[in-house]
């Protein structure tokens, strides 16, 4: 056989020709010489998952078309007359991934039912992930990030003993907020970026009074008039490992969310400290996502979570959200690790001569 | 525009914040009155902008001088903390992470994370190796180095014992693993392979699995455990690549090192030394170079992480069972 007929474009004809006669193991082969030849061919890897289906052989096919996917140009670059495929290709793996994901489901269920009671979250999340029902979130902080963290959206709150305490104050904070918010003195918008800073999506809640907050702790500074207004809320505070970086946190604040106001995705400045709630005020049709899940704000339940994992919040009520908001430290840094977080922002205001921001 | 009018710099600057050449301007002026950190944050942000658009040519030159005022300041920044730190404990065993951190706020390193090509367990740590007090059975297998390196010499006697480390799946588009597949570089004597003992290769090295009776292997019947002796031809490049799973971390006992191999795992290279076993997630993009001329073979196998619980093990040895019993095609974990 002369070597110029060692083509693709033999083989894919071959194929092509076996079908219109029926001649299954003659198109099966000429489809295995044409991907020999060239194994990221997209026609011969259709002809060859176009054939696979047929024959039933479902799950050979389930590879074979997401080698078609893996291979097809973006739509505007494929030829119109492969549409049908790459669409049938799609489908295909649809159809194929929710049949996947329910037999995993069906086939674990008796051995979660094993573990009932262990904390084995992360393995269901893990198991989301793979057939992609969750997507994978990373901790992005803006501006100083902390590696060797485990980026957790929502933390265990057997972390935190001293929420229970916290928890327990919710009546006299909410007591205090609601004195605090009658008097409507100093409430600022939480957003204040100066008019000539790029602020990007904030520019609808920029010193808006959509988002305002009451400050207890502002850029790591005591606002003594707020805080002399609010002692209960200042103890609770004092119990909780408030993270010390001079100029830039603790921050503690009571955070007003108006009615129908959307907070945009967002990620935080530094995932060396992790954000509390503490919900007072809820109305229904309030949401918070942080990476892949949502909650519910519960009155007088508290949360700890990673702000530096992409997070919004929602109040699509006619009502006022009202949630206490302050930062702690992560709780992996050690108090060595503390200390040097504390000098290094030290460092970086004697050096700048001022103080930076680490909003919440 | 003219420099020297203020008013007519702060007011391009109030219509648009992103204003490169007025940001400049705005610097120049600051500059020249002595204000340096003001000027540099300036700087920064018409640096930070250009960086990101298609510039015309005269622009380009323009972001050069900002750019060196920049790298000025940032100079003067680090010199500064690393001196404010160092009676902190900066340099002590304790403080590596904070220090990498550092590196990461001034922009000498970029942070790497976890990007396994088929499995995700969230919520673990992100670390490039790991520090070797996490696994105590690490001394025992680094004592039997000399046995080890001895039964794997003898292997090699045997020309036709080597294996491409990556073999290609016909199932599969190849482009995951260009330069890779079938590549005689890299390749691999296998003492188990794909969770089972090889015949005729695990009889040949007692002693090493020996050694490796205490280790934590990983357990998926059909998949995982695999040990074997990487071999590295001289002048290979391993390309940066990422592994298949994160439930799992890679070891390496080093046996034969000439002088001129590097290993990268993320932000950080290191070179191998022989009878130093070190612990490295391969989900996090790493790479090899053997720049020698002769031929590196380290002991590679791997293992649970240690962060995961036996609970959560059972579950996804199990997960991987029910995948493979529904039958089709297995992607393999090649480590």
């Amino acid at each position: 056989m002369a070597i110029a007929t060692e083509t693709v474009q033999h083989w894919l004809r071959e194929a092509v020709a076996c079908r219109a006669r029926n001649d299954t193991p003659g198109e099966e082969a000429a489809i295995t010489r044409a991907l020999s030849l060239d194994p990221m061919d997209l026609l011969a890897l259709i002809l060859r998952a176009d054939l696979l289906d047929r024959q039933g052989r479902r799950h050979e096919a389930a590879l074979a078309y997401n080698a078609v996917l893996a291979v097809a140009p973006p739509r505007e670059r494929l030829h119109p007359d492969l549409h049908p495929a790459v669409a049938r290709a799609v489908a295909f793996r649809e159809s194929y991934g929710t049949e996947y994901a329910a037999f995993l489901d069906g086939f674990l269920a008796p051995h979660l039912a094993q573990h009932e009671g262990e904390r084995v979250d992360r393995f269901r999340s893990a198991v989301d992930i793979m057939v992609g029902r969750r997507r994978r979130y990373e901790s992005h902080s803006a501006i100083f990030h902390y590696p060797h963290l485990p980026a957790i959206e929502f933390f265990n709150r057997g972390d935190f003993p001293w929420l229970a305490a916290v928890e327990a104050a919710t009546d006299e904070i909410r007591e205090e907020f609601i004195r605090v918010l009658e008097t409507e003195d100093g409430f600022t918008p939480y957003i204040t970026y100066p008019p000539d800073v790029p602020h990007n999506q904030w520019a609808q809640l920029n010193n808006s009074p959509a988002w305002s907050a009451f400050h207890l702790f502002k850029m790591g500074e005591r606002i003594e008039t707020n805080a002399a207004k609010c002692p209960a809320t200042m103890k609770v505070l004092a119990g909780a490992p408030q993270p010390d970086m001079p100029g830039r946190t603790p921050s503690a604040m009571f955070s007003l969310l108006k009615p129908h106001t959307h907070i945009p995705p967002h990620n935080g400045v530094t995932n060396a400290r992790l954000v509390v709630h503490l919900p007072l005020i809820v109305p229904q049709g309030c949401r918070f996502r942080v990476g892949n899940e949502t909650r519910e704000w519960v009155p007088g339940k508290a949360w700890v979570f990673d702000d530096t994992v992409e997070h919004e919040a929602w109040n699509d009520s006619d009502k006022l959200r009202v949630v206490l908001i302050f930062d702690i430290w992560h709780p992996h840094l050690t108090v060595a690790e503390r200390s040097l977080v504390t000098a290094l922002t030290q460092g970086l205001n004697a050096f700048t001569g001022g103080a930076g921001r680490f909003e919440l | 525009m003219n420099r020297d009018n203020l008013a007519a710099i702060d007011g391009a600057l109030a219509r648009n914040p992103r204003d490169i050449a007025a940001l400049i301007a705005k610097a120049d002026h600051l500059a020249g009155g002595g204000a340096l950190r003001a000027a540099s944050a300036y700087y920064l942000q018409a640096v930070r902008l250009a960086s990101a658009l298609p510039l015309p040519a005269e622009l380009r030159s323009e972001v050069a001088r900002p750019q060196a005022a920049c790298d000025r300041v940032a100079a003067q920044l680090e010199s500064g903390l690393r001196e404010r730190l160092s009676p902190e404990g900066l340099y002590g065993s304790a403080a590596s992470r904070f220090r990498e951190s550092l590196d990461i706020l001034l922009g000498l390193r970029q942070p790497y994370f976890q990007q396994p090509q088929y499995y995700f367990f969230p919520g673990l740590p992100q670390i490039q190796f790991y520090d070797r007090a996490a696994f105590p059975w690490l001394d025992a297998v680094e004592a039997a180095t000399p046995a080890i390196r001895e039964e794997m010499l003898a292997v090699m006697r045997d020309p036709g014992a080597l294996k491409p480390y990556v073999q290609s799946d016909p199932s599969r588009p190849r482009n995951a693993q260009a330069g890779m597949a079938d590549n005689p570089d890299w390749s691999a004597f296998y003492l188990w392979k794909d969770g089972a003992a090889v015949p005729g290769n695990a009889e040949r090295c007692p002693r090493t699995l020996a050694a490796l009776a205490g280790v934590p292997f990983t357990r998926v019947p059909g998949r995982v455990p695999s040990i074997l002796f990487s071999v590295l031809r001289p002048g290979a490049h391993i390309p940066a690549h990422n592994g298949f799973i994160n439930a799992r971390l890679i070891c390496h006992l080093p046996l034969v090192v000439p002088k001129g191999c590097a290993f990268r795992v993320g932000n950080e290279t290191r070179e191998w030394i022989e009878g130093k076993a070190w612990v490295f997630d391969d989900t996090i993009e790493h790479e090899a170079w053997n720049r020698s001329r002769e031929t590196r073979v380290v002991l590679l196998f791997e293992l649970w992480r240690p962060e995961i619980t036996e609970a959560e093990r059972r579950l996804i040895s199990t997960l991987f069972e029910a995948v493979d019993a529904q039958g089709g095609g297995r992607v393999a974990w090649s480590v």
